[in-house]
């Protein structure tokens, strides 16, 4: 017998070491804090559904962080920025408590770690990023961080790593759902319900929410010299998203996820600023998902399209209803082969329209199509060996880009023990703003894309004990960036972007993980992250500041660290995080700097069993406690202590 | 094994929590002046808009050095947001910081804070101050909206706005001749294209002035007369924001005198305009930024020199009324610091100094 369960049988032979680590990759599908004996974990790998064949198989020598399980006491009313912040590598850049926040990974730029939902890279064609504080925790059940360079499997964009967004896998057979209620300080408040309802054949997910919070927090106004509370930092939100799954035949699998949501957020501007900002955003998402699968003993088809569609008004104490249009459609097909016990196959190809329309461009929207084939091949050259090489070429508009390769390798030492070094190109597309933007400013439509080489070398180790589990990971990693992209001053009046510098991040990463079990009534988890990243510019051409040479890119700090840890005892469950960030520079020169910060907040949560299949729950949560004043970003203050407190049904 | 697992665990978090000891240092990286603040001037780094970073900077002309961060380290709080212009006036300072809506009064020999005139005294968006006396000064303000500009009166004794005077589209800057003020409009977020002419006694508009679109900056030379250059109004299409030439106009410079336009100079392009002028301590030669480089002009010239004194793009221009230097901020860019060059009168480079993000002008 070939194929999936034949793979993994015979892997099991090769070493219990390759199961372990295998249980990681494929973690993403499986309860993520139940790795039980070996002996049931062939059951459990049996039935597993491979949801994304790139980031479980052909991912295995990279970095994968799973956020959730250490987000403990996080509330759903948490967006993804919170949780990136708070819970894993990422720097979160961050305009305050409703600003705009992106992710920076590995010393890398904002919009060089895209958010993937679904398979789908939900980055802006307009300006390359993905607010990260619009993304609601409540639609996510999967949230992983996939670090370094990611060009041969995931395409332009991918210079710092990937987030990866997923719902939970198909709903099993009956009916349940949940509702909660959440309250928190500063007019905080949201409502959530999720049903579900499966069947052998069929299965449908829905939920929904609604967010308000007015932010008016208290602080002290530096630049004032009084306390204050900030003014029209409120938020709005609503979302619906529905899944529908069906199987089509024994090995047929279809699905279609639909995600709506309408955000409308009040930018409160500089706290610097002597009269209040009115500028207001108001953002539509469209995004809908469809994907078929066809799994065989030996090959599994995969078969994906996606429409998004993004309707942005801005307007401001200048300017009414700025109003910009974008939207993409993605169509992409991918085969998995398993060529024999020790070597696995993947092809694929994708094609992305995307166009826009923004006043600012001109009366033309601004289009662009890409075609992109890719190619990875994996193989277990010795017992304790694997290695995976990709590749990938994408014609954009009617230009070849360069040829993205990856190299990958991973040796397991011993039963515990892994090492793991990879090497791999991306590059990263001018946005349309920064090709077609016109007026004072323009952009530059000879820009050439930001392209970049990512290289680590890591280990790994995890161990298996009775009641104990451990998990660690020490990497450096070494990135190489040519052609970032920087807006310099024109020469007769205004801005245009230019292809401007070299960069160098290079750095470490560690992370630690433990779980002890006393027994069914108590366990104990604590988890824990330092980062040290040096980004500095190796080289300025033309247009750019020679004064910056060797500096650090700003709002990177060299130091991050952030811990967790809860007990959770029969139903009660207490938590603790902490997040330390260094100073980093706000000035290119190195010389202006936001001072480090640190956070701490505190959860407890209770859960009552009403009946057999009627839960309730309260989780409360007590952030800043030691009342911190801080920035993220210069000018834009973050709240004080705080509370939010959430009351939640479930049933059956 | 349990032992080496120990061991990395240790490893491990000592390198967590060693970060920590990182957390604290700040960089100060002026100390409190020393010497008589008579002997220098301000250099004024207006910083990046929406960034909160604008700085003030002290040049020191007896050992010839800079000190940065001069406000913050007197007054221990920053600065505030996109500071325009500082002017000196009776022993103090007034710094006009355009975005945080206020104009920051400091002693001019300590830095230290005299008073705040904020947002809460209705200061709105200002550019630029004059003295009139010493209880009394003039703040242009732009308005909420960037078009309905105003003249704010100060009272320099209790720091209030005592009344407001319609000025026109974005008010810039102004200067005291012979008991008239004259204000420049250039134009804001819209255009304007006059120069207006106000009674500081009764503060009332006596005359109003047209010289040509979007008049920024103006000073006097030695016979009295004033002159004042312009950038010229540019025009885009509202659909496909292409540059509308024919409604567009070039900068220019201009001499007035006894109220009337008797020079008028324009540039040979459109989008393309003489800024910062200013004039050597004998009144007799103009000096200004124009076509990415400096040049001076003789008051006497009837055309635009073609060649450049100093051919360096610079943000900030200003004159050394005790020296004749000529003092240039270089802004490469405003999210990084800039450099302050001195060069002498001829044009020659004789220090450069780093200072705060974007040194747009001075104040003497």
């Amino acid at each position: 017998m070939r194929g999936w369960q034949s793979y993994f049988s015979i892997n099991l032979a090769a070493g219990q070491a390759w199961l372990v680590w295998l249980m990681l990759w494929l973690g993403g599908t499986l309860p993520h804090r139940s790795l039980a004996q070996l002996s049931d974990t062939v059951k459990i790998l049996q039935n597993i559904e491979v949801t994304d064949s790139r980031l479980q198989l052909f991912s295995s020598s990279d970095q994968v962080s799973e956020i959730l399980p250490q987000a403990t006491g996080y509330a759903a009313s948490n967006n993804l920025g919170q949780l990136l912040m708070k819970y894993s590598a990422v720097n979160v850049r961050s305009y305050g408590i409703s600003g705009l926040s992106t992710a920076s990974l590995r010393g890398s730029g904002s919009n060089h770690t895209p958010v993937f939902w679904e398979g789908i890279n939900l980055q802006s064609s307009m300006n390359g990023s993905l607010d990260l504080s619009l993304m609601p925790a409540f639609f996510l059940d999967e949230v992983s961080l996939q670090h370094g360079s990611l060009g041969a499997l995931y395409g332009a964009g991918t210079l710092g790593g990937a987030i990866h967004l997923r719902s939970a896998q198909k709903p099993s057979s009956g009916t349940s759902g949940k509702i909660f209620q959440q309250l928190g300080s500063f007019g905080e408040r949201q409502t959530g319900v999720q049903l579900q309802y499966g069947n052998q054949q069929s299965a449908v997910r829905i939920r929904a929410f609604h967010r308000q919070a007015d932010n008016n927090f208290p602080y002290y106004n530096i630049y004032r010299v009084r306390l204050e509370e900030r003014q029209h930092a409120g938020i709005h939100q609503r979302g619906i998203l529905t899944e529908f799954y069906h199987k089509l035949a024994e090995r047929q699998q279809f699905e279609v996820k639909y995600w709506l949501q309408d955000n409308y957020v009040e930018l409160p501007g500089v706290a610097a600023a002597g009269v209040t900002n009115r500028a207001t955003q108001a953002d539509l998402f469209h995004r809908l998902v469809a994907n078929w699968s066809l799994t065989n003993e030996n090959h599994q088809i995969r078969a994906k399209t996606a429409l998004l569609g993004h309707q942005l008004d801005y307007s401001d104490n200048f300017s009414e209803n700025a109003l910009s249009e974008a939207i993409s459609w993605v169509a992409e097909v991918e085969s998995t082969f398993f060529l024999d016990e020790k070597q696995w196959l993947l092809v694929g190809g994708n094609h992305t329209y995307e166009q826009a329309s923004v006043s600012s461009y001109g009366a033309k929207p601004a289009q662009r199509n890409r075609t992109s084939i890719f190619v990875s091949y994996q193989t277990q050259l010795y017992d304790r060996l694997e290695g995976s090489i990709g590749l990938r070429e994408t014609l954009i508009d009617r230009t070849w880009s360069p040829i993205l390769p990856s190299l990958s390798v991973a040796y397991s030492t011993g039963k515990y023990w892994k090492l793991r070094t990879k090497i791999a190109r991306s590059y990263n597309l001018p946005t349309f703003n920064d090709l077609y933007w016109s007026g004072v400013s323009r952009g530059n439509p000879d820009l050439q894309p930001e392209s970049g080489w990512g290289t680590d070398l890591g280990v790994e180790v995890k161990p298996n004990f009775n009641h104990w589990k451990l998990q660690g990971n020490l990497t450096a990693f070494s990135n190489w960036f040519d052609n970032w992209l920087q807006w310099v001053p024109r020469a007769g009046v205004g801005w245009s972007p230019v292809n401007v510098q070299q960069v160098w991040a290079r750095g470490l990463e560690a992370t630690l993980e433990s779980q002890y079990t006393f027994d069914e009534n108590l366990t104990l988890q604590c988890w824990g992250l330092y980062s040290f990243t040096r980004s500095t510019k190796e080289a300025i051409k033309a247009g750019g500041n020679p004064a910056t040479l060797n500096q650090q890119l700003i709002y990177t700090p060299y130091h991050q660290g952030k811990a967790s840890a809860s007990v959770r005892y029969q139903r009660w469950e207490v938590g603790s995080t902490t997040n330390l960030i260094g100073q980093q520079f706000t000035e290119e020169t190195n010389i202006q700097l936001l001072p480090g910060y640190a956070t701490t907040d505190i959860s407890l949560a209770y859960q009552w069993f009403i009946h057999d299949r009627h839960q309730l729950s309260v989780n409360s949560s007590l952030n800043n406690i030691f009342n911190h004043a801080y920035e993220v970003r210069q000018g834009y203050p973050m709240p004080g202590r705080h509370y939010q407190i959430s009351i939640i049904y479930q049933f059956n | 094994m349990q032992y080496n697992l120990q061991r990395l665990a240790t490893f491990i978090v000592l390198t967590l929590f060693s970060g920590l000891i990182f957390f604290s240092c700040k960089v100060d990286d002026s100390p409190a002046p020393s010497v008589s603040a008579q002997d220098g001037y301000f250099i004024i780094n207006e910083g990046g808009f929406g960034n909160a970073n604008t700085t003030l900077s002290f040049y020191n002309r007896q050992d010839n050095s800079v000190l940065n961060n001069v406000f913050r380290n007197a007054n221990n709080r920053p600065l505030g947001d996109q500071t325009q212009s500082m002017t000196i006036f009776d022993g103090r300072g007034f710094i006009v910081v355009q975005n945080s809506s206020k104009v920051e009064v400091i002693d001019r020999e300590t830095f230290e804070s005299l008073a705040t005139i904020g947002p809460d005294e209705g200061i709105i968006s200002p550019r630029h101050f004059v003295g009139i006396n010493p209880t009394k000064g003039y703040v242009t303000d732009w308005g909420a909206d960037g078009l309905s500009g105003t003249l704010k009166v100060l009272d320099l004794d209790s720091y209030q706005v005592t009344s407001t005077i319609p000025i026109g589209a974005g008010p810039n800057e102004l200067i005291l001749i012979d008991n008239r003020v004259y204000v420049t409009n250039s134009g804001g977020l819209g255009s304007d294209n006059t120069v207006v002419e106000v009674d500081p006694q009764t503060d009332t508009i006596v005359n109003t002035i047209v010289v040509g679109d979007n008049p920024s900056s103006l000073t006097t030379d030695a016979e009295g007369s004033i002159w004042v250059v312009g950038g010229g109004k540019l025009v885009y299409d509202p659909v496909d924001f292409s540059l509308v030439e024919e409604e567009s106009t070039a900068g220019f410079i201009a001499r007035i005198v006894n109220n009337k336009v008797t020079v008028k100079i324009s540039s040979d392009e459109i989008n393309v305009g003489p800024s910062s002028v200013t004039i050597d301590p004998g009144g007799q030669i103009l000096y200004f930024r124009y076509k990415g480089g400096v040049y001076a002009m003789s008051t006497t010239n009837t055309t635009l020199p073609t060649t450049p004194l100093i051919d360096q793009r610079f943000y900030g221009l200003g004159i050394d009324p005790v020296s004749g230097d000529i003092l240039a901020g270089e802004a490469p860019n405003f999210s990084s610091n800039g450099s302050f060059l001195r060069y002498s009168s001829t044009g020659n480079l004789i220090q450069g100094y780093s200072v705060g993000i974007a040194p747009n002008s001075f104040a003497f």
